[in-house]
């Protein structure tokens, strides 16, 4: 495959160290490059102990962009696994959703790690998402040890390492100290950086980063109404050119007892959220219709009881 | 440009926002739109005269960039412009300090030794696994060539201008920024915002790609580096003291800055000296 790339080229001769790094499966993961092409990978993950994932083994695609480190790579599950959707990308904030919490120095195997500490947290509505009851989640663990990669043919259960209790422990621990680490920034941030960018790049005009702002502030708007109280903070900041840079502290995960359930991701909150809203919404639309017929019937007793010719013009 | 930690008053509740596929793609397109405008441009641009700045305004829309400007264009004679892409701090200190190295190769073997001792920084202050010195190991590598010859000078510029292997030599100079901030922490957490450690702003500001260097950054790496920077302002209520320009480290005034760097709101260029040449032979 060497012939083929350029080795001069900086993510090149990465993709080719971390290929070399990760050419022994282990117990916990594996990942490979195509035989064609050194910006896909394929990898295998294990499900850890204790969780709706035990026993299971998921196999998935990596999407390296051209900027690789600079830019993370995508992930992709193809195993039916109960968590996130197949042949999509994951949203993670290690994975291509999220470019800006992105470390170059994180590897693949930084990454493989995070997806196995992210596939019991709760998925809160991200994209991509799925939230299987633990039952079917059980179930599908059961079966995907069975699983056979169409593309290049490798069987989830002699894909990795026998398991040990030892060895899972020890990179099960890795696996949620990393998943403790990240943290979930939503997408304004990057709108946001978008403008800082775009403000950057004329730093004496200010016109061509109010257009592009603009858009970005209504795709916040729109999705307000069903999101939470987060998100309409998120908004302000938006608007307002002044807000600095954002730096969400990544306390929340550490706090957490349980660093493997997110409390980012808001268990089931955005349910309740939406009944809020419905709750005044709904009477303030009855209180609007019910003025609206009062008016009307007033209007057509007016009608009735004056000159029913010159009603129609009060 | 100091950074506040955002905080919502339920943060613990925030549930992550609902984005829609459309959303996701018309983010994308956005992003990738600026990023070819940011493309159309070099990273590092070939010297230019002073007086192309000067051009950029005109009397009527911008009057006090334009008489700053041509104030500026009577000690300054050249200006090389670099890419706003949020790395433009880093890359103008990266390519300062190659000029200067390319012309003193005492300079040169100095700053190698350095950069070994950094790596080995790196890895006693626990940065993550091999890759961080991969970063390293590229950027010794490409001034053992150039001390060697193997990369002329021409050369020099084409990488510097390569997206791949010059962003692959910027992340070193992120890193060693992190590494002085995490050597140092007792005497910067007081500068970091409430609620993050010294290590939590280096992984969100420092080292992630095409984030913007505030002041803390801009400070750390000068002194991570070993070099002295003379900051032009061209807006007097950006610079302290109301003065024109801001020279870091701000101890001795009477050295020569090394590098100087014209600072735009937002963004960083390089500039030069109209007597460079005498200037930088008195330094030597």
């Amino acid at each position: 495959m060497s012939e083929q790339y350029n080795t001069k080229n900086a993510g090149v001769r990465r993709l080719m160290k971390e290929a070399m790094e990760l050419r022994q499966p282990t117990e916990m993961y594996h990942a490979q490059p195509m035989e064609d092409n050194l910006f896909e990978w394929h990898f295998t993950i294990r499900g850890t102990l204790g969780t709706d994932f035990e026993g299971g083994i998921y196999h998935g695609r990596i999407i390296f962009p051209a900027d690789y480190p600079m830019k993370p790579p995508n992930l992709i599950l193809l195993t039916p696994n109960g968590r996130f959707e197949l042949n999509k990308k994951v949203c993670l904030s290690i994975s291509g959703y999220h470019p800006e919490t992105w470390l170059p120095s994180w590897s693949i195997r930084t990454a493989l790690l995070a997806l196995i500490g992210f596939l019991p947290s709760t998925p809160g509505g991200a994209l991509g998402s799925l939230d299987y009851p633990p039952k079917e989640r059980q179930r599908l663990a059961k079966l995907s040890c069975e699983w056979k990669c169409k593309e290049c043919g490798c069987v989830m259960k002699t894909a990795l390492l026998p398991i040990t209790e030892d060895g899972q422990l020890k990179q099960t621990e890795e696996a949620k100290t990393l998943a403790a680490q990240l943290k979930f920034q939503d997408e304004s941030v990057v709108k946001k950086e978008v403008e800082a960018a775009n403000n950057q790049k004329n730093p004496t005009e200010t016109e061509p980063s109010e257009e592009t702002s603009s858009v970005p502030t209504e795709n916040v708007e729109e999705s307000e109404e069903d999101a939470d109280e987060r998100e309409e903070g998120t908004t302000v900041n938006v608007n307002s050119s002044e807000v600095p840079d954002v730096a969400q502290p990544a306390v929340q995960p550490i706090r957490d007892p349980q660093p493997l359930v997110f409390q980012h991701h808001a268990p089931r909150l955005a349910s309740t959220n939406f009944d809020y809203t419905l709750l005044y919404k709904i009477p303030v639309i009855a209180l609007c219709f019910a003025i609206f017929f009062t008016l009307l019937a007033r209007r057509f007793l007016v009608d009735n009881l004056t000159s029913p010719k010159d009603g129609s013009e009060l | 440009m100091a950074n506040e930690p955002q905080k919502s008053d339920d943060n613990g509740q925030a549930a992550e926002a609902v984005v829609t596929d459309d959303e996701i793609v018309l983010q994308d397109q956005q992003l990738k739109t600026i990023e070819d405008e940011q493309k159309s441009v070099p990273l590092v641009a070939t010297l230019a005269p002073f007086s192309i700045l000067c051009a950029e305004y005109d009397n009527e829309t911008s009057a006090a960039f334009l008489s700053k400007a041509t104030e500026l264009s009577e000690v300054y004679g050249e200006i090389r412009y670099i890419r706003g892409d949020g790395n433009c701090f880093y890359r103008a200190i990266l390519v300062g300090l190659i000029e200067i190295m390319l012309k003193d190769r005492a300079r040169l073997e100095k700053f190698i030794a350095s950069s070994r001792d950094w790596t080995r920084t790196l890895v006693e202050l626990g940065f993550p696994d091999w890759t961080c010195t991969d970063f390293c190991d590229f950027f010794i590598e490409f001034l053992e060539k150039i001390h060697s010859g193997v990369h002329t000078e021409e050369a020099v510029y084409t990488i510097l201008n390569d997206d791949g292997s010059a962003n692959y030599i910027l992340m070193f100079f992120r890193l060693i920024t992190s590494a002085f901030l995490k050597q140092n922490s007792e005497e910067y957490a007081p500068f970091i915002d409430e609620g993050m450690t010294v290590a939590q702003y280096c992984e969100q500001e420092i080292e992630p790609m095409w984030k913007d260097a505030d002041h803390l950054a801009i400070n750390s790496l000068i002194k991570a580096a070993g070099t002295r920077v003379r900051i032009e302002y061209m807006d007097r209520t950006a610079a302290p003291n109301g003065g024109w320009h801001y020279d870091i480290p701000s101890d001795d005034q009477q050295i020569a800055p090394e590098i100087t760097l014209l600072y735009r709101p937002g963004h960083y260029d390089v500039i030069y000296k109209k007597d460079s040449t005498e200037a930088s032979e008195i330094e030597n």
